[in-house]
């Protein structure tokens, strides 16, 4: 599971994220919704280990994202917005190189590549270099690496941007399964539709503070909205409408 | 730890050996292009002579008949093709054909010439040349030695006349004998070349393994992946280090080995030089030699990796570290010319001169345990800063972020 406790991070002297809490229950997907420039990446990454804190801290799957990035990265499935994979290496030996990387080995990674190839449709290209891959494989094929290790959370950035319709689904698919395999699935999105549809509770972030958290019925009812567009919109609007005037 | 590193590296390797740019940089250039540069400087020198012995330069002498003693013996060498001209020849139409090479050479004896020698007074003889080309300078070149000849032999006959014998002028004979073994003009050869390869190879040889290891990894995004392994900075690091000093290694040995079969084997036959010279290296010359260029390679491996990490873009890696090239290039040009010997113990804890010297001495014979011991020393320290360096990059968030 993940608990976030009053997470703060701030880029020279220049606040992102506002001392902001949450948390994330095994078999429980939450999404992280907000406008371009809201913290939602800088958060992911805090709860990743590659940003460390300014102050506030989370636990991550049972370990400190401060006292102990290490044991954290080891029980967490990270999909950053761009996969980043190694183009020059086939599908396998990507795999194969992050699975070593958290301590596998052997036949038994042999064996969990081959299963997550297969799962995710790639069996074909197994391989086959990533350069010659289409954007929805290379997404698939990240995804894979995320939990070449059986992590029990996974942090997904945007997961699902620039991919068409069957690879979306391939990607929320593959969310839903890791809900039922009873991972913390925790993924930041501006696709309104896809959060309502997939997560169980959500967050909207806006201005590095969480202005709402819970159930989109509960997010939506606790402002008098419809849809979760028109909470978020309301959000959104609110807080644009404090700094306008804090500036005026 | 040690198979998370192996892993990083094996990564590096593989990413490499697929990269074009990479395997050139390795193997192509320092088998294929260097030893042709090294050799073509003397190809073409040793063809033009050649070419120059060939041709027997001609020279044009006006007023010929003045005196004929000198002109014979001139066309008796076969060195220079005499056109013998009468006195008020036109000199300018002669200029001309010098300047386009029709003629080498022009020479111009004076009326009276032997009287003057009969009565023993100088003789002026003027010669016309175009310095600016080779044939026109060798011809001026033959024609005074010739001169020097006919003077001798006057000379000659003129003490003799004395009853006074040549010896006279000569109260000194120099005869010269050269000591060095073949071994060291061997070693002197190879320790201009080689130092210089080596130093400069360090630098290029793994230049874009160490480019994609940092800034190429934040170009594909692939770093931000990397860091959230379970592994600690400092494996990462070490693989990738590992990575880029193996590639570089790889080509100052290829690079060693090409250009010593190039200036050892090849140029000798190219110039002539029938008897193949060698290098006598001694067991602790050759392991300084290696533990120094091991040391150097993992120094500047360390030093361009950090500058990878450390830029925003692969263009800004390439610009850093041919920055680097350049650092290094200079003192290793200017050793490569200058014969510098006996150089403070101090000097040794320089990094690249420190390189530079140890590998010239120890290629001439001529290494002593003090300054070898300083510069691996040195090159330990400077490794082991680099290196702290290159993992500081490495594990700080605002270098790794800064894209």
């Amino acid at each position: 599971m993940i608990e976030v406790k009053g997470l703060e991070k701030e880029y020279r002297g220049r606040p992102v994220v506002k001392g902001i809490s949450f948390d994330v229950q095994p078999g429980e997907v939450v999404g992280l919704i907000g406008p371009n420039g809201a913290g939602k990446t800088t958060t992911l990454r805090m709860l990743a280990t590659t940003l460390r804190p300014s102050r506030g801290t989370a636990i991550v799957a049972g370990y400190d994202i401060v006292q102990e990035p290490l044991q954290v990265r080891a029980h967490v499935g990270v999909l950053p917005t761009d996969p980043g994979l190694y183009g020059r290496l086939t599908a396998a030996e990507n795999l194969r190189f992050y699975g070593q990387l958290c301590g596998l080995g052997g036949a038994a990674l042999e064996r969990r590549i081959d299963e997550l190839l297969a799962w995710l449709g790639l069996a074909g290209a197994k391989h086959q270099r990533v350069d010659e891959f289409s954007k929805g494989m290379r997404q698939k094929l990240a995804l894979a690496r995320a939990v070449i290790h059986d992590p029990q959370v996974l942090i997904l950035d945007e997961p699902t941007v620039g991919l068409d319709v069957l690879a979306s689904r391939a990607v929320i698919n593959f969310i839903q399964e890791s809900r039922q395999a009873g991972r913390s699935v925790l993924f930041s999105s501006h696709y309104l539709l896809e959060a309502d549809r997939v997560c169980d509770r959500v967050a909207i972030i806006v201005g590095g503070e969480i202005c709402a958290f819970g159930t989109p019925q509960d997010v939506c009812r606790a402002v008098g909205a419809a849809t979760l567009e028109d909470a978020f919109a309301h959000w959104v609007e609110l807080r644009a409408g404090e700094v306008s005037r804090r500036v005026g | 730890m040690w198979a998370k590193i192996r892993a990083v590296w094996v990564r590096e390797m593989l990413d490499s050996v697929r990269d074009k740019r990479t395997l050139y940089m390795m193997i192509l250039l320092p088998i294929v292009l260097m030893p042709v540069m090294t050799l073509i400087g003397p190809f073409m020198t040793v063809r033009q002579q050649e070419s120059l012995a060939e041709e027997v330069p001609v020279a044009a002498v006006v007023g010929a008949e003045h005196l004929p003693e000198l002109v014979g013996l001139i066309e008796a060498s076969g060195a220079l093709a005499i056109e013998r001209l009468p006195a008020g020849a036109d000199i300018p139409a002669l200029e001309e054909r010098l300047r386009e090479g029709d003629l080498h050479l022009i020479v111009a004896l004076p009326a009276g010439a032997v009287d003057r020698l009969v009565a023993e007074q100088p003789v002026e003889i003027q010669i016309v040349v175009e310095a600016g080309t080779r044939r026109s300078a060798m011809a001026a070149e033959i024609f005074r030695a010739l001169l020097g000849r006919y003077g001798e032999q006057l000379v000659g006959m003129r003490l003799a006349q004395r009853g006074l014998s040549q010896e006279l002028l000569e109260p000194f004979v120099v005869q010269a004998r050269d000591i060095t073994p073949r071994e060291r003009l061997a070693g002197q050869l190879l320790g201009m070349m080689v130092p210089f390869f080596v130093v400069v190879w360090a630098v290029a040889g793994g230049m874009y393994t160490a480019i994609d290891a940092g800034a190429g990894e934040k170009e594909r995004n692939s770093l931000e992946c990397l860091i959230m392994t379970p592994v600690p900075g400092v494996a990462l690091v070490a693989g990738k280090f590992l990575a880029v000093s193996t590639v570089s290694f790889v080509a100052v040995l290829l690079l060693i080995a090409s250009t010593s079969v190039s200036l050892l084997y090849l140029l000798p036959r190219i110039i002539g030089v029938t008897d193949m010279i060698s290098v006598q290296l001694t067991v602790g010359g050759l392991a300084a030699l290696v533990a120094t260029m091991a040391l150097f390679v993992g120094l500047v491996s360390a030093v361009q990796l950090a500058m990878s990490v450390f830029s925003k873009s692969f263009r800004e890696a390439q610009a850093y570290v041919t920055a680097l090239m350049f650092a290094v290039m200079f003192p290793a040009m200017y050793l490569m010319f200058v014969e510098e010997t006996g150089a403070a113990l101090w000097t040794y804890l320089i990094p690249v001169l420190n390189v530079l010297l140890v590998c010239r001495e120890v290629l001439m014979g001529a290494a002593a345990l003090a300054p070898v011991l300083v510069t691996l020393g040195s090159l330990v320290v400077w490794l082991a800063l680099a290196f702290w360096l290159a993992v500081r990059a490495f594990t700080h968030e605002r270098v790794l972020f800064r894209t």
